[in-house]
């Protein structure tokens, strides 16, 4: 129920999100097929192609920057790559010519979350499910991400509460033999999104839910100028990078 | 043309003779739940088009699965239930379900959409109306329940209030003759009940509240209905129903101390 107060990093993406900049005024299909193409671009690329990744890199590197995009922000969402770099800082030991090949994971792992974090960055959720809606991606898929974003929401607010609940009688984290309540709190999380999920389809059914979502009419996307310069600037910087320097 | 103006005649016969049925019938209704709970027994109950009806009744009294019987989402297992003279679990089920709206109690169940506007056109979007039309629709609801502009906010950016409001509005987008409304003040405070429920009051359909807060029913509603263990026990003008100390004893219903009724 109430107000969205709660961690998970859901809120800080989504006021982000929500600000203003000429990224953010984008076309959400343009931004969708850019960058993703530019993703595409980088994971392609042959191991030591220093310079094209420098571009690709450079690329987004301005593009944050049109975003206003703070630094501190761009790398906290990165950290999530962590694991990644873990793995490829192993390759030096372990392969032949790893020094290099590691670097060139550690490359693309890096373009590619940068990329995503601008495009999730600059466009709100509801926005870049319709630009994927449009682009044709199967309705079903957007259905299942939709709600579970939607659903979230609903849930952290469950846990924050019964956490609260926890801790106001007496529950600190720090004694081991208080661990053991965190399973009931699973289980009823459990139980509770269950009923959650009943409730959801029984209005669903009530507003003639027939087993297929219908086509989103609302939220309409409009193509400017700017997108259409976007899209081009992007499509001939790749094909740049992909002729020139690979 | 000539087709056009036989439909026009029809329609006029049917006006003329037979009386308009309706809006809720039911007839001696009762529901068992699969695991053997006896929800509801023997119920008739007629609503009229334009009447404003409370179900009164204590938890458990069946309340809640009354509102699912109205429109179909639980089938009678034993007699019926009818909309505007279709029987509720025909094949006129999707006529039934646009006919009435059911307002959950919680409006995060509501609503699944990622924003409001998408919410409020889920329902217009499946009777796969044409697209200018489910924005008109949109538009129309959302100004109804005084959310104009905030249709491309996400739920979880909304108060309470304002979710309850939105939820209304995607019922409202179907174009329903009834409203029925699962506790509406429920969670909601002072200033958030008393904007819902003015927003009611200015709505046109026939509205059937269910709920346990008497001076809300006594406010909404001209005739109130008491439910106890899935039987009716009193049906009549709310003033007498609450006047009615004993009654009100008898079903576990309590008028908050102090509150005086300025009769309707």
């Amino acid at each position: 129920m109430g107000g969205g107060h709660h961690g998970w990093g859901l809120g800080a993406i989504e006021v982000v999100a929500a600000k203003d900049s000429p990224v953010h005024r984008l076309d959400p299909r343009v931004k969708i097929l850019g960058l993703i193409g530019l993703v595409f671009v980088a994971v392609t690329l042959p191991t030591g192609a220093w310079a094209a990744f420098g571009a690709l890199a450079a690329i987004l590197v301005a593009l944050a920057a049109a975003s206003r995009l703070r630094p501190a922000y761009v790398l906290g969402r990165m950290t999530i790559e962590t694991p990644f770099l873990l793995a490829a800082a192993l390759l030096p030991f372990t392969a032949e010519n790893g020094l290099a090949l590691g670097a060139t994971v550690a490359l693309k792992v890096s373009i590619s979350v940068l990329a995503m974090v601008i495009l999730s960055s600059t466009t709100p959720f509801p926005s870049l499910l319709r630009g994927f809606e449009t682009l044709k991606v199967p309705r079903l898929v957007l259905t299942i991400v939709a709600f579970m974003w939607r659903y979230l929401h609903v849930l952290a607010g469950e846990v924050s509460r019964m956490k609260r609940a926890r801790d106001a009688r007496g529950y600190s984290a720090s004694r081991l033999w208080q661990a053991a309540s965190t399973g009931p709190l699973i289980a009823t999380l459990f139980v509770r999104s269950l009923q959650r999920g009943e409730h959801v389809y029984l209005a669903m059914m009530g507003r003639l839910y027939d087993g297929s979502m219908p086509e989103t009419v609302t939220g309409r996307l409009q193509t400017g100028k700017a997108d259409v310069l976007f899209l081009t600037a992007i499509a001939g910087s790749l094909v740049l990078v992909v002729v020139v320097l690979a | 043309m000539s087709e056009a103006y036989a439909d026009d005649q029809v329609g006029r016969r049917e006006e003329d003779s037979a009386p308009v049925p309706p809006v809720i019938e039911l007839e001696d209704l009762s529901y068992t739940y699969p695991d053997g709970h006896r929800a509801l027994r023997g119920i008739t109950l007629k609503i009229e088009a334009g009447e404003r009806v409370a179900i009164l009744g204590p938890n458990g009294a069946g309340k809640s699965t009354l509102c699912l019987q109205l429109n179909g989402i639980l089938e009678p297992t034993g007699g019926s239930v009818s909309v505007c003279g279709l029987p509720v679990g025909g094949r006129d089920i999707q006529e039934v379900r646009r006919r009435v709206g059911v307002v959950f109690q919680d409006p995060d169940d509501m609503l699944f959409m990622p924003t409001v506007e998408a919410d409020v056109a889920f329902g217009p979007s499946n009777l796969g109306l044409p697209e200018d039309e489910i924005r008109a629709r949109v538009g129309r609801a959302l100004c109804a329940v005084g959310m104009e502009g905030m249709g491309g906010r996400s739920p979880h950016h909304l108060s309470f209030g304002q979710k309850k409001r939105a939820a209304t509005a995607a019922v409202l987008s179907m174009d329903p003759e009834v409203l029925v409304l699962d506790e509406p003040s429920s969670s909601l405070d002072p200033r958030g009940r008393r904007e819902f429920g003015e927003l009611l009051a200015r709505l046109e359909q026939t509205i059937v509240v269910v709920t346990h807060d008497l001076p809300y029913a006594h406010e909404l509603c001209e005739r109130a209905v008491i439910l106890d263990g899935g039987r009716m026990v009193a049906d009549g003008p709310t003033d007498e129903i609450l006047d009615d100390a004993e009654l009100l004893a008898a079903h576990d219903l309590e008028l908050p101390h102090g509150f005086v009724m300025d009769h309707h």
